[in-house]
């Protein structure tokens, strides 16, 4: 199923996509690099994951709060961001998308609950500078971290 | 983990500029710069001496200034692995072409 919208197709009959337009374009393809980054940061978090299972069986045990600090960000971050793309999505596609046979409402269906359930974000966003600005005062002071 | 924190004092002062934003590249840096300004910035107002307790200034004054370094840096990191992943990512020609532009 595809929306279509407006004949202006030279030489054609048809009216184009929506997808073809810039304004929807505009709106879509950041949240599809989104959706991307999203992949790429998860296959970091999990090779940072992996690292600190090394490292715990060594006794080793910095890179669990660096994790903790990575992913607290990106918790509250990723949360909001996906759901706010796939509500752009909605209103994109408008009565199409709006339509059970697009699955977007499933989609927020199942999404929504996550970002409701983790509050404002707040207490994550926290932990995460609490972090940066203990290293930036170690940076002040001339202690360099190489991580 | 914290790409830019090494480069973080050489912002420190930096006098405002105005460019157009014309590759990926730049865009990082405007990201950056920005986050680290507005680090060293939260970092100077938290430790200012006032009557205001410290535990009122992280909870409650500077608590979307908080938020919004976390979220800058978490945007900045999703950025960079970005750059770094699509270069790798084995999509056709065209998607691949389009991600590197963005």
């Amino acid at each position: 199923m595809k929306r279509t919208q407006f004949k202006s197709l030279s030489n054609s009959n048809e009216e184009r996509q929506i997808l073809d337009y810039q304004a929807t374009q505009v709106q879509l393809v950041p949240d599809l690099a989104f959706y991307y980054a999203n992949v790429f940061m998860s296959q970091f978090c999990m090779s940072v994951f992996d690292q600190m299972q090394e490292d715990i069986k060594n006794d080793k045990y910095g890179t669990m709060n660096d994790l903790h600090v990575l992913a607290s960000c990106l918790k509250a971050y990723y949360m909001q961001r996906s759901i706010d793309g796939l509500f752009k999505m909605r209103e994109c596609g408008g009565g199409h998308a709006y339509s059970n046979f697009s699955s977007i409402g499933s989609w927020i269906e199942a999404w929504s609950p996550n970002v409701t359930l983790e509050g404002d974000g707040y207490v994550l966003y926290q932990q995460t500078t609490r972090k940066l600005l203990k290293i930036l005062n170690g940076s002040m002071k001339g202690k360099s971290y190489n991580k | 983990m914290y790409p830019y924190i090494e480069q973080i004092i050489s912002v420190m002062g930096a006098k405002e500029t105005t460019e157009d934003i014309r590759d990926t590249h730049q865009m990082m840096e405007v990201i950056r710069v920005t986050l680290s300004q507005q680090l060293l910035d939260l970092g100077k107002n938290l430790s200012k001496k006032n009557n205001v307790s410290f535990d009122a200034k992280w909870n409650k004054v500077y608590l979307i200034e908080i938020s919004n370094v976390a979220r800058l840096h978490a945007l900045y990191i999703s950025a960079k692995s970005f750059k770094e992943g699509i270069e790798t990512l084995k999509v056709n020609e065209k998607t691949t072409k389009a991600l590197g532009l963005l």
